[in-house]
This record gives C-alpha cells, structure tokens and sequence, in this order.
C-alpha cells in the first residue's frame, strides 16, 4: 500500500512533450505580462511622484484598486467580464484566437504593475529631491528629468525588490490555468490525470518553477552588477 | 549685455504660514558680482531658488534677463539654460560620467551636436582644471572636484547669469578654495553671478556688492569695503562678529 | 550556495521517500485505533456530493459511504466509526489518498487502468459516460460535430484525454472546475461543455434557466465511478466492498438510487436495463 514511484512517467509517452509546452506558455505568458507589469509600473510610480495632483490621484486609484483585489478574480474579470462588453464577431475572433491567453496576460501584468509602481514609487523617492531640482535647473522639461535622470538611477537601485516581484509574477502566472491557459501547473496537472502519478508530475513542475526562478533571480543580480554605479552602489559579491 | 540681469520687485513668499521673503526689492546688474549672506532660516537660499523658478513667489515680481517670471504659461525650461545654477550637494548624476553630466543639457536642450557638446565640455573641465576626470564617475571625485565638474556643467549651457547656492558648505576646509578659485575666474570674466555664501573672504576680494538678509528682509547692501568696515545694522554687526570670529 | 540547493533538493526527495514508506499500519486498523473513517468527497457535485442549500454536506456517494460502506467497515473493526469528509479534487484527490489525508475517495472518480496503477477501486458504484451540454438549437449532436469547435472539459478529467485523442482538431479549453467552465458556456467563449452525462444533467437542473441547455450525444467514453483507496490494503477493500455488495443485494442500493436520481430526486436520471446489468453482473448476478 505503500506509494510506488515511477518516475518514468515523466518522459514516457506525452509528458515530456507537455510539460515543455507548458513551460514555454508559462515563459510566453510570464514575458508579456511582465513587459506590460514594467511600463504600467513606471508610468503609476512616476506618476505617483508628480507635483500634479490629478495625475497623482489617477496613479494612487489604479495602484491600491488593482493590487487590493485578488488575482484570480482579474483573471475572471478579463476572461469573462470584458469580453461580452464587445461585439459579437469580435468575441468570437477573440476566443477563436487564445483569448483565455491574452485575458491571463492583461490580468497579471496590471496586477503585478500595481505592486511594481509601489517598489518604483519607493526607489524615485529615495533620490534626493536636489537632483531633480538639479536636472530643472540646466534646462531640462519634467519629462526629460524623469526619462533621463530619476528613472535611470531609481531602477538601478530597485533591482532586488523587482527581482522579488518578478518572481512572484511567475509563480502568479500558475493562477492563469483558472481561465483555461495551458501552462506549466495545468500541464503538470495533465501529466498527473495521464499517468495518476501525482508526485512524479507535481516534483517535475516544482523543479522547473525552482529552475526558472533561480534562473531569473542570477540574471537579475547579474544586471544589477553590470549597471551598478561606480562607487554608489555596493556590489555585491565582487571581488 | 547692458542693464538689469535680475530684478525683484516688492517680492512676498510663504511657506505655509511662514513668511519667508518679506517686500524684497532689488536688483542685480549684468556683470556685477552679488554675495548674500545671513543667518541660517533668513530666506537668502529660498531668494536664489525663485529666479530660476525652483521656489513661485506668491506676491510681486522677478524679471529675469528681461523675462518675468510670473507670466502664466512661462516657458521654465528655455528661461532655465539662460541661468546656471550650482547647488551645495553638487547634485551631479551619478549614473553618467563627468563628460555625460556635462553633455547632457547642451545636447538635450539645445541640441547641440555630441562632437560638440563634447569639445565644450573638454574645455570647459580643462577650465575647471580637472581634464584629466572626463571619464571618472561623480562617486570617485572628491568634493570639490565635484563642484567643479556642478560648474562646468552650469556653464556647457552658456548661461547670461549663475546663481550660486552655498556652494562650499559642504565641502572639507581644504577643498573650498579650489572652488573658490574658479567662482573668482568667472567673475573676472565679467560673469553676472548671484551668490550665497559664507565665504567672507570671497565677498571681500571678488563681489561688487554684499547682501545681508534676516527673517526674509535685506536688512543692508553695500560695497564690501563699506560693508565689512562700518556695517551699518547692529544685526549685520553681530552676523559679521560670528562668521569672522574663526 | 549551489551545494546547499542540491543540498535541500536531495533532502526534500528523501522525504517524499521516505513518509508514505513510514506509514505501514493497514487501513483497518488506523481506523480502529482513532474510530473514523476520512473520506475525500466534493463539494459541487449535486447529486454525489455537495453543499446544499440548509449548508448541509450530502450527496448519493456519501449516503453509500453512510448507510453501506460504514456498517460493514464497523462489522470489520467491532466498534462504532465516524465519517469525517474532507474536501478533495481531481488533482488533490491520489495525493491526499497516498499521504494518508484521507482513506477513502467517495465522490465523482472514474475507474481507469491508469489510476488502478497508483490506487485500488472499489466495486463500480455508477455508470455514466461522456456527452455534451450546448445551448438549445446548437449544431453540436455528438463527438463528431464537435472539430473545429471549442469545447470546455474539466482539467483532470478523462474527458479531455478522451476527446483529444479522437478529435485533435477540437479546440479544448479546460477549466478547474465546472462553475468556471459552465459560465464560460453561458458567455460563449465555448461552444459545447463535456462531461460525464450524470453531471451535465445535475448542472442544467441546477441553472437558472434549464430549459436553454441540451445534453446532447452518445456517450463517448465509458465512466464507472468507483471508491478509491490505497493500492494493496486488501482488507480494507473487502471491507468497502462487502458494504457495497451487500446494498445491491439487499436493494438498499437501488433505494437509495431512486431518491437521487428518482423522477422526485435531485437529478432525474433513470437507470437503464444495460447500467442495472452491468452493476449486477459485478456481484456474479
């Protein structure tokens, strides 16, 4: 009665196959959103540190209205309550044409936006008001002075906790299989339907969510080191 | 450039409740050398910072260069590359190097081509006398390095007037002449500079007129022969006592 | 670093090792020692199992589990059990039975030589098959209509399996659950939903409008619905089994067919001469 492993399962007939479709669905899904998280992130964070107060208030409503309600309700907010607002041919295109997918994408990109605009927000913030006012001063417009000058070096100094945000996207993205997206956690589940054996299919994915993450998080601190400033940022584990 | 480089014209601003700048009246003329000075907390920083429009003033008026600043829809931007500003944490951008930091206004702002914008800020670090830095990052400069690559960048804008705001007060002792050096070649040159200072030396050897504020006012002005040797203010008197006892 | 991930992993694989194999004591006996019986069921399944409207937890599966399986396991330990329910899924559910959450999986699971692999079953207690459910007046009638089309199946399912191995040009969206999967009927992004014909006809009564849903086809899959428990707990399946034998024999099973699935049950579904056969025959009758 004791539970027999076979780990075979995992490489025999389709599973290979469709734990690596899975993964790039999860990549393709997890890449786009994260794009989308990123600019969304920037403009809210930005926006969130602007003297303007209409704009300010615009950023404060989309960050605490996206990220104080539950993922996998925007899932079915994009999945099933967007599209009957459309016309008929166009639901159909849709759903002939992966909207399950672009659903998950929109979903968990605004969501994880919200949360990266608060990281954003906190990285402009810890840079001294004088370097702002500095850019004014030789001439550069509002714009000009986020574009070239805040952003630039508050990403630099927020790469951990975008790292950390990051991570969680991916591991988020998991939720788009409530919307019918086949990725990674689906087909691991496809996997354990097929072969009945849950532990196999369930290790597989785990290793492959902990490859992918590991993977991000040596990219992320490789990033980090390439940008660092001379001399302002410590870098970590040199020399 | 003839006349009036800076004017201000019954001047009132407040922060809140606190009346900072209180019926300020005065005026700098093109070329002239201004040294303002006072305690800590009498406005003289919060006056520097409306003619370039980083502070609004809530009553009255500064005409800069000919250019009021109060005008509605004022374009800040272009009234900005007319005035170079030096600040006392330097603010260079730590992410670009000292040649970037310097490039970046002209070629920005005023689209100045990279060859050029790049001769000018070569010579302008040569003028400086740190052209051998053109490559380092802020961070590995020392202070007063620092400053000088802040005026360098000031001055790739080929700005009408600088305004100095205590621009070696945080600096180490022996790095504030280096500044100074370069602050009094560019007032030989005929540059209008407003400056706020502590540096009495400074005033004494290169202003043309020497400004004493407190609690928003000027209390006195005059040529810094006349204003060290017989202050006319028993505040101005105590100030100066203070500031030249050490 | 690095040494310390491989480190962890190897660990956590001894540990994934080294639980179930510490685990001998058999069924029976855990049953005995603690005086419950823990079975895995659902909770959205009407009429096997589910909440209904007074919050109470019932179902035809958990009435067999009550009324049949408990005598007999109580005959087989001579003392006095509870049932204890615990909410399982099709994913969860050979999980939670292998790591002892659970001793018995009573809900919706289908007998399959796959998951005779990893779990023993109990006799067939039910006998439904795969069909269709589409919007009145739809041009879906049964599997063949159904390529090019996008068809809802539930993750986890047979069905699915099923259809994506005879009709590969189906579009197959699968949902975790059937509430996800039926709106996505009702708005359209599906054009059919499949599932075990029983289901469908418990989920249309339920909606709001029943009469705007067809379960249509043939079935196309054959689903025996067994008790799942540990593979190689003989006793314990005799047990269970003896439960179930002795509720056809007895008729008690059909009685408590009719009041699920009688004309006044829960779900009207009338059992054929064929199913009445085939789960006689299980019992050598």
């Amino acid at each position: 009665m004791q539970y027999q492993f076979k780990w075979s399962v995992l490489w025999s007939g389709q599973s290979a196959g469709w734990l690596l479709q899975g993964l790039i669905t999860t990549l393709e899904l997890s890449a786009l959103a994260w794009i989308l998280a990123v600019c969304l992130g920037i403009l809210a964070g930005a926006l969130r540190t602007v003297t303007f107060a209409p704009l300010r208030a615009a950023a404060v409503f989309y960050v605490e209205f996206f990220r104080n309600v539950p993922l996998l309700v925007w899932m079915f907010f994009w999945y099933f309550g967007v599209p009957p607002l459309l016309p008929r041919v166009v639901q159909d295109w849709l759903f002939n044409h992966g909207a399950e997918f672009w659903a998950a994408v929109i979903a968990l990109g605004v969501y994880t936006g919200a949360r990266m605009s608060e990281v954003i927000r906190a990285g402009i913030l810890s840079i001294p008001r004088t370097q702002f006012e500095a850019s004014l001063a030789m001439g550069l417009t509002v714009g000009q002075a986020y574009r070239l000058i805040i952003l630039p070096i508050a990403l630099r100094l927020i790469v951990p906790p975008m790292t950390n945000e990051s991570l969680n996207l991916l591991k988020n993205s998991s939720v788009a299989l409530t919307i019918s997206v086949a990725e990674l956690t689906f087909q691991t589940r496809q996997v354990e339907t097929y072969t009945a054996k849950a532990i196999e299919a369930l290790t597989a994915g785990t290793l492959i969510y902990l490859v992918l993450c590991l993977g991000i998080a040596t990219v992320m601190s490789r990033l980090e080191r390439r940008f660092a400033i001379p001399g302002l940022i410590a870098r970590v584990g040199a020399g | 450039m003839n006349g009036q480089a800076i004017e201000f014209k019954r001047v009132n601003k407040w922060f809140g409740k606190l009346h900072v700048l209180r019926d300020i009246d005065l005026s700098i003329a093109s070329g002239e050398v201004v040294v303002v000075c006072g305690p800590s907390g009498s406005g003289k920083s919060t006056l520097i910072r409306c003619v370039n429009v980083l502070e609004r003033i809530q009553q009255g008026d500064i005409v800069v260069l000919g250019q009021s600043v109060t005008v509605p829809g004022l374009n800040l931007a272009k009234l900005r590359t007319r005035v170079g500003m030096v600040f006392q944490q330097f603010n260079l951008f730590a992410h670009m190097t000292v040649l970037q930091n310097i490039m970046l206004a002209p070629m920005r702002v005023k689209r100045v081509s990279r060859d050029e914008a790049e001769r000018t800020a070569r010579a302008l670090l040569e003028r400086v006398g740190i052209p051998h830095r053109a490559d380092s990052y802020p961070a590995n400069l020392s202070g007063g390095q620092q400053q000088r690559v802040a005026i360098a960048r000031a001055l790739a804008m080929q700005p009408d007037v600088m305004l100095f705001d205590e621009p070696t007060s945080a600096l180490d002792p022996e790095m504030i002449n280096e500044v100074l050096e370069v602050m009094t070649d560019l007032a030989r040159d005929g540059m209008t500079m407003m400056c706020v200072t502590h540096e009495m030396g400074f005033a004494r050897r290169v202003a043309h007129r020497v400004i004493f504020m407190d609690e928003g006012q000027v209390i006195e002005q005059s040529e810094p022969e006349a204003f060290f040797a017989a202050p006319k203010s028993d505040r101005t008197k105590q100030f100066l006592s203070k500031i030249l006892s050490h | 670093m690095k040494r310390w991930v491989t480190m962890f992993l190897m660990l956590a694989v001894a540990a994934a090792v080294a639980l179930p194999a510490a685990a001998q004591e058999g069924t029976l006996d855990k049953i005995k020692r603690t005086g419950v019986l823990t079975i895995g069921t659902r909770t959205g399944s009407p009429p096997f199992a589910y909440i209904d409207k007074s919050n109470n937890w019932v179902g035809f599966t958990i009435d067999l589990v009550e009324q049949l399986v408990k005598p007999a396991v109580e005959k087989e330990v001579g003392k006095a059990i509870k049932i204890e329910k615990k909410e399982s899924t099709p994913p969860t559910r050979i999980p939670l039975l292998t790591s002892n959450a659970v001793d018995l999986i009573a809900g919706t699971m289908t007998d399959t030589p796959q998951r005779r692999e990893s779990v023993d079953f109990s006799l067939t207690f039910f006998y439904t098959g795969a069909q269709f459910m589409v919007k009145k007046g739809s041009p879906i009638k049964s599997i063949n209509d159904i390529g090019g089309k996008r068809v809802a199946a539930q993750q986890g399912s047979t069905n699915a399996k099923i259809i994506r191995e005879k009709v590969p040009t189906a579009q197959l969206r699968e949902f975790p659950d059937q509430p996800a999967a039926f709106q996505a009927l009702v708005q359209g992004q599906v054009d059919a939903y499949t599932n075990d014909g029983i289901q469908l006809y418990g989920l249309k009564a339920k909606s709001p409008k029943p009469d705007d849903w067809d379960v249509v086809g043939d079935f196309y899959s054959e689903e025996p619905y067994g008790m799942a428990m540990r593979k190689g707990d003989a006793k314990f399946k005799a047990a269970v089994d003896a439960g179930l034998k002795n509720g056809f024999e007895s008729g008690k099973y059909f009685d408590l067919y009719e009041k699920w699935f009688g004309a006044k049950g829960e779900v009207p579904y009338p059992m054929t001469p064929q199913v009445k056969a085939y789960l006689m025959k299980q019992i050598g009758k």
